[in-house]
């Protein structure tokens, strides 16, 4: 008897998607619209927070050592610097591998190597590059090292790459775009709530002749009412799946883009997107389905009188 | 099978179309309600499908009280009760066939059970060799005979037309009287309300008939008075 019923359900709520095609079609647009916004917002977030971690993992301080300066009180400082709580890692480059880099940056100059081989003795220092785990850390590390004596008189000098600007110039476009994207998506999700419930009015009007014969023989409210649900659910799987393909197709075509922009990274959107599929399409999926539902609700409130 | 006590309708609006209403029809009965435009007969039919609610009273179908039916048990008593309107049309989309399947389809009918009844209430009104058809292509007492038989799918206790014959000539009206009468006949309670006098004086049947929302007369073998 239920599965009758579903069956039954699903049988008008089939016609009643085809008896109003273009309506029908319209309706699913604008669905895909809202939620292909909601993946373009979802997008450009990944890429946004990918491009700034990109930027902070190029962060570091460079500490430079005088030559005097012995093994041992450079690895003093180093595990100083470790056990402070925002340090995430401190590299120790000594003075070969400082002078081994050189060669190897210049290997195309032979006039500097050259002279690099004149001066005879290396001289360069020993180098820590210290990484923190936030950006605004770095400023602390650079304090401690002058505040301490102890320190200021081992070190040569210390430069800081300051691309906190930057990053906090993408966090800052970051947040507008989102805040521009939840915009949008809400300005779809609205106009898809009233094209279905205008969709729905239509069905409703369309079947007039059909709810009155319901009504009269005794068909249960579950029964009257359930095919226009049926219907709304059909356009929020249908609008889904387009979207599902649609977004597949872009991403794949932005990819290239994205290299270009990031660089080499290991982040492509397909990749993302693989990775994340069933929370983007999942929640997507239960959002508008949610929606269709409300409208449809709204629609059979208003405009059925049981 | 119907019992009205003392049932008063106010329509909001202060309209009241019917006023102090007491009537009890039998089982099996054969009932025509006449009286001039106006006068409650379609509310009268309303009530008894719990379409409106009884301003004063009480109404009860086959011994259920429906004076404060709830929602959802409405399904229940309409499955009980076939509806003949006058402008309670075919489905024009669908064949006659399909007309009737679709009040049983939508009542919940078995697949199989469909296929034996329709062709069968179609024999009763003498269509089952037009059963592919549509309703433009049949005349209009055809077309009212298909209303009849898709009320009779259901297997109603009750037949309730109201005006059944309102658009049809004097032959085809006949019909389908001859028709609410053979359904009579298989025990089916018949309510008949009429404005047509040569059909209730040719019946001998029961009559009630309303004034202003009033009962003036109810009479076995009754004649139309006004
Ligand atoms: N929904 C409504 N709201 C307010 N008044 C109504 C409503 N339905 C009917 N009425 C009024 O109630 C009275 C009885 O109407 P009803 O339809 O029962 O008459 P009737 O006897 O069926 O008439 P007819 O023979 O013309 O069909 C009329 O005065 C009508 O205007
Ligand atoms: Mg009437």
């Amino acid at each position: 008897m239920i599965f009758l019923s579903i069956s039954r359900i699903a049988k008008f709520s089939l016609q009643n998607f085809f008896r109003n095609i273009w309506l029908s079609l319209v309706t699913i647009t604008i669905i895909v619209l809202t939620l292909f916004s909601v993946t373009s917002l979802v997008f450009v977030n990944a890429v946004m927070n990918q491009a700034i971690k990109l930027v902070e993992s190029k962060v570091d301080v460079s500490v430079y050592f005088k030559p005097t300066v012995i093994e041992e009180q450079i690895v003093a400082v180093q595990s100083n610097l470790v056990e402070l709580p925002y340090v995430k890692e401190v590299r120790h480059v000594t003075k070969s591998q400082a002078l081994a880099g050189l060669r190897e940056q210049y290997k195309d100059s032979p006039l500097i190597l050259e002279s690099l081989k004149e001066l005879g003795n290396n001289p360069l220092g020993d180098t820590l590059i210290v990484n923190t785990y936030e950006t605004q850390d770095y400023q602390k590390v650079i304090d401690i090292l002058k505040a301490t004596p102890e320190y200021a008189v081992l070190i040569d000098s210390q430069s800081f790459d300051d691309n906190s600007y930057i990053i906090d110039k993408l966090e800052q476009i970051s947040k507008q775009v989102t805040g521009i994207g939840w915009g949008v998506t809400v300005f779809f999700a609205l106009i898809s709530l009233l094209v279905i419930v205008n969709t729905i009015r239509i069905a409703i009007y369309t079947h007039r002749d059909e709810i009155g014969i319901m009504k009269l023989v005794g068909a249960s409210n579950t029964f009257v009412r359930g095919p226009f649900i049926g219907e709304a659910i059909l356009y929020a799987i249908l609008g889904s799946i387009i979207t599902f393909g649609l977004t597949y197709i872009v991403a794949g075509f932005s990819d290239p883009y994205i290299v270009g922009l990031l660089g080499k990274t290991d982040f492509t959107l397909l990749n993302y997107l693989n990775a994340n599929v069933l929370y983007i399409f999942g929640g997507e999926l239960i959002g508008i389905t949610l929606i269709s539902v409300i409208a449809t609700s709204l629609a059979l409130r208003r405009y059925m009188r049981i | 099978m119907v019992s009205f006590k003392n049932v008063s309708k106010i329509y909001t609006g202060h309209q009241t179309a019917l006023k102090n209403v007491n009537l009890h029809i039998e089982p099996g009965e054969f009932v025509s309600i006449v009286g001039q435009s106006g006068t409650g007969k379609t509310t009268l039919v309303k009530l008894i499908l719990a379409e409106e609610r009884p301003s004063h009273g009480k109404i009860s179908i086959g011994g259920w009280d429906i004076t404060d039916i709830k929602h959802r048990e409405i399904p229940t008593l309409r499955k009980q009760i076939g509806v003949v309107f006058q402008d309670f049309k075919l489905l024009q989309r669908k064949t006659l066939f399909e007309n009737v399947a679709f009040a049983l389809e939508v009542g919940g009918e078995q697949h199989s059970n469909i296929y034996e009844i329709v062709p069968q209430v179609l024999r009763i009104v003498g269509l089952e060799g037009k059963m592919d058809r549509f309703p433009h292509q049949i005349s209009g007492g055809e077309q009212q005979r298909v209303v009849v038989a898709r009320s009779l799918a259901h297997r109603p206790k009750i037949l309730v037309a109201d005006e059944p014959t309102g658009n049809l000539d004097s032959i085809n009206s006949r019909d389908i009287i001859e028709l609410l009468k053979k359904i009579n006949d298989f025990g089916t309670t018949v309510i008949l309300v009429t404005h047509n006098r040569e059909v209730v004086n040719e019946l001998h049947r029961r009559v009630i008939t309303l004034e202003d929302g009033v009962v003036i007369s109810d009479k076995q073998r009754g004649k139309y008075l006004l």
